[in-house]
């Protein structure tokens, strides 16, 4: 048998060599703190490598697929535990007999890499859906449908080897008819005076829903400027609506501040509306927020990563560093995490960690990165005492960072005498680089 | 049976990206005289980028004819996309929170001027940044694009654009200190966005009137900041933002001073059923009496 494979295996490296660049993906090494997988190799397992004479199936790559245990750590089945593809969030508007979806793209990690995507349709929610594959892009319009008959639709994102790495939420529209013009006068009676009626200029609406953190609260922004801050249910759900939008295409960028006044990751969704119509943006599911309790940790001694997230979810811990470094948690009823971790195995230095969610089958994208340094000796990170105001972008000192901070950088750049507070990296210079630090902590 | 995997991935190593700068024009033939577009897209790998700079270079044989910003992705623009040299476009922007995905920046109009080979390429300032708190510089891809133009041959092609009717977007201007500016007194910063054509000039006019007629109102071009002066604070300033087709929106800040012109302006009806109840009850006194 051992043969047959090696035979098999020669076959498809030196004939099918295109057969197998696109069936293969590679990861990248991961550990934890006493145990590492070293070039890893991801195969989605099962009936990809074939010939005439060979068939390899099953999952083959992961030498240490559930078998790697030992009494201080807990094995998972190798990478494939850890999310690896965020979960593409969908909007969908309705028109005429058809319905137009946009989805923001699913971004793979570890390796993973998406090649595609499928629109599943259906008339009864939460399906069987219909897919159609649609190729590598990230909006469809579905036609020829009924016209006052509820769509739902759902968005999966597919690996080389044509598997689903990723499912969005679902999503619904009923495609409507347009509005009959008024009718014209057709004569008869007279009634006399008045100017002409102005029919109400029609203007759109957005409803933007997803999850963030128990108690706190998510910022709306439309193209960069706060529209809105929405209060968070328990469950975590939140639910925004923008009303009177002009046609056009907006982005709509959406971060929660946690309880303890961290702020997430910004999504930001690109959105076209018509007037009119209401397009809903469903399956926001916002990163973890992330911090940790010492700027510097002595190299061995224990660092507290901690955070909030949707409650009773699944929290990855990655810790960048020579070798990248997972741990997993979960986060409590309130959606908050803590997890600590030995530094021994890194390097003396600068470090950064970032995490992130998964609950349901969705996944969410990377939380900001939040740095610290292995160093000889603890420093608890409330000891270091930041800038109050400009080292974060806001140049005017008035707790946020929005268009006046962006208006007063724009005065200065590529200028000189400009004040040093702006110079956020400290290059001498206001140049694109500062605008990218501003642009990072942005709160509208 | 992992090293064969590994002996695999040796043979066909994958150059990666962070994100790609593409040129995209859709005539698959071009011919002297025709009007046609190209348009830059972004598309991100795994980073999410937040601000992007550059320049494009454009033979000679082109015309550049207008650059529209419809759909794009970039919110702010520092250095909106311009000619500031012949045959070189400059562009820079910024995407607060950050963008991870695939889209449109801007779309080039061209005109084919001559027959020949047209090629478009990204100077060496192109560049984009991580939105990762610290300005890190994208590894980028920059694909130059070249196609070639034809003799002319019957009627010139033309592009059919979506004429821009709406104004630039609302927006509150601030007034603020001019120490942030380098500037001795008070500032009135504003900016915003214009989805299609973009914003070309900023006006401003003043009024003791709150809801003066735009057209009524004595405009003066200025830009951001503008430094208040002596009569600024007691009326109401307007700003109005014009955007390349000539749509306006018009913004307008109280006066940051009490001032009795603008109080009786804007209360005049009530001064006036004051002094007329007034009146009536002098009125009625007189009568008594």
């Amino acid at each position: 048998m051992r043969r047959i494979i090696w035979w098999g295996a020669c076959l498809i490296l030196f004939t099918s060599t295109e057969l197998a660049v696109s069936r293969i993906a590679h990861a990248e090494d991961f550990s934890s703190g006493n145990y590492q997988v070293l070039a890893p190799v991801i195969t989605s397992g099962g009936i990809y490598a074939t010939s005439s004479s060979f068939s390899l199936l099953g999952v083959i790559s992961e030498f240490a697929h559930d078998i790697g245990s030992s009494l201080t750590f807990g094995s998972n089945p190798g990478f494939a535990a850890y999310p690896f593809v965020s979960t593409p969030i969908i909007s969908a508007t309705a028109g005429n007999a058809l319905v137009n979806l946009s989805w923001t793209a699913a971004v793979g990690f570890v390796g993973y890499s998406v090649s595609g995507y499928s629109v599943g349709r259906s008339t009864v929610s939460g399906g069987p859906y219909t897919f159609t594959s649609v190729g590598a892009v990230l909006s469809n319009s579905v036609t020829g449908l009924t016209n006052g008959t509820p769509y739902y639709f759902i968005v999966r994102a597919f690996d080389p080897n044509s598997l689903v790495i990723a499912t969005s939420t679902q999503v619904s529209a009923t495609p409507t008819a347009p509005a009959s013009p008024p009718p014209s006068d057709g004569g008869g009676g007279g009634g006399g005076g008045g100017g002409s009626v102005t029919p109400p200029e029609l203007t759109a609406t957005v409803i933007l829903s997803g999850r963030a953190y128990p108690g706190s609260t998510v910022a709306i922004l439309k193209d960069s400027v706060l529209q809105s801050r929405v209060p968070v249910q328990e469950s975590a759900a939140f639910t925004s609506t923008i009303s009177n939008l002009q046609s056009g295409t907006y982005l709509f960028s959406v971060y929660a501040q946690d309880t303890n006044g961290n702020q997430s990751a910004t999504i930001t969704i690109p959105v076209t509306v018509v007037a009119g119509v209401t397009t809903t943006v469903n399956g926001i599911f916002l990163a973890p927020t992330i911090d940790v309790d010492k700027a510097q940790v002595k190299r061995g001694n224990p660092l507290r990563v901690f955070g909030q997230s949707s409650p009773e979810s699944t929290i990855t811990i990655a810790v960048n560093s020579e070798t990248e470094l997972f741990f997993q948690t979960s986060s409590d009823k309130y959606g908050v995490y803590s997890y600590s971790f030995l530094t021994s195995p890194l390097e003396l230095g600068s470090h950064s960690t970032h995490s992130k969610s998964s609950k349901s089958g969705q996944v969410s994208g990377a939380s900001r990165s939040v740095s610290f340094t292995v160093g000889l000796q603890d420093v608890l990170k409330d000891k270091i005492v930041e800038r109050a105001c400009g080292s974060r972008g806001d140049l005017n000192c008035d707790s946020k960072v929005n268009l006046v901070d962006f208006s007063i950088g724009a005065f200065w750049y590529k200028k000189k005498g400009f004040p040093v507070a702006y110079d956020l990296n400290g290059d001498k210079a206001i140049s694109l680089v500062d605008f990218s630090i501003m642009a990072s902590n942005w709160t509208g | 049976m992992r090293y064969f995997f590994l002996i695999i991935l040796l043979f066909f190593p994958t150059a990666s990206f962070a994100a790609e700068f593409q040129l995209e024009q859709q005539l698959s033939s071009i011919r002297a005289g025709d009007t046609f577009t190209v348009t830059l897209s972004l598309r991100t790998d795994a980073d999410s980028i937040n601000a992007i700079e550059g320049t494009i270079h454009f033979s000679p044989i082109l015309s550049l004819a207008d650059i529209r910003l419809q759909g794009s992705l970039v919110p702010l623009w520092i250095s909106s996309p311009t000619e500031k040299e012949k045959g070189v476009v400059s562009f820079a922007g910024v995407l607060p929170g950050g963008y991870q995905g695939e889209g449109k920046i801007f779309t080039l109009v061209f005109k084919a001027a001559k027959k020949g080979d047209a090629h478009l390429s990204f100077g060496s300032d192109t560049g984009a940044y991580q939105n990762d708190g610290k300005g890190t510089a994208a590894k980028l891809s920059l694909p130059e694009l070249s196609f070639s133009i034809g003799t002319p041959s019957g009627t010139p092609r033309t592009v059919n654009l979506e004429e821009d009717v709406s104004p630039p977007e609302s927006f509150t201007p601030v007034v603020s200190s001019g120490e942030l500016f380098g500037l001795t007194g008070s500032v009135l910063v504003f900016t915003t966005q214009d989805k299609n054509s973009g914003i070309v000039r900023y006006d401003i006019a003043r009024s003791y009137y709150k809801r003066a007629n735009e057209n009524s109102l004595s405009w003066s071009m200025t830009a951001s900041p503008y430094l208040l002066i002596p009569g600024d604070s007691t009326q109401y300033l307007y700003v109005r933002a014009v955007d390349r087709a000539g749509n306006t929106r018009m913004e307008v800040v109280p006066p940051q001073e009490f001032s009795v012109i603008a109080f009786m302006l804007a209360w005049w009806w009530i001064l006036l059923l004051v002094a007329m109840a007034g009146l009536v009850v002098l009125f009625v006194r007189f009568q008594k009496q």
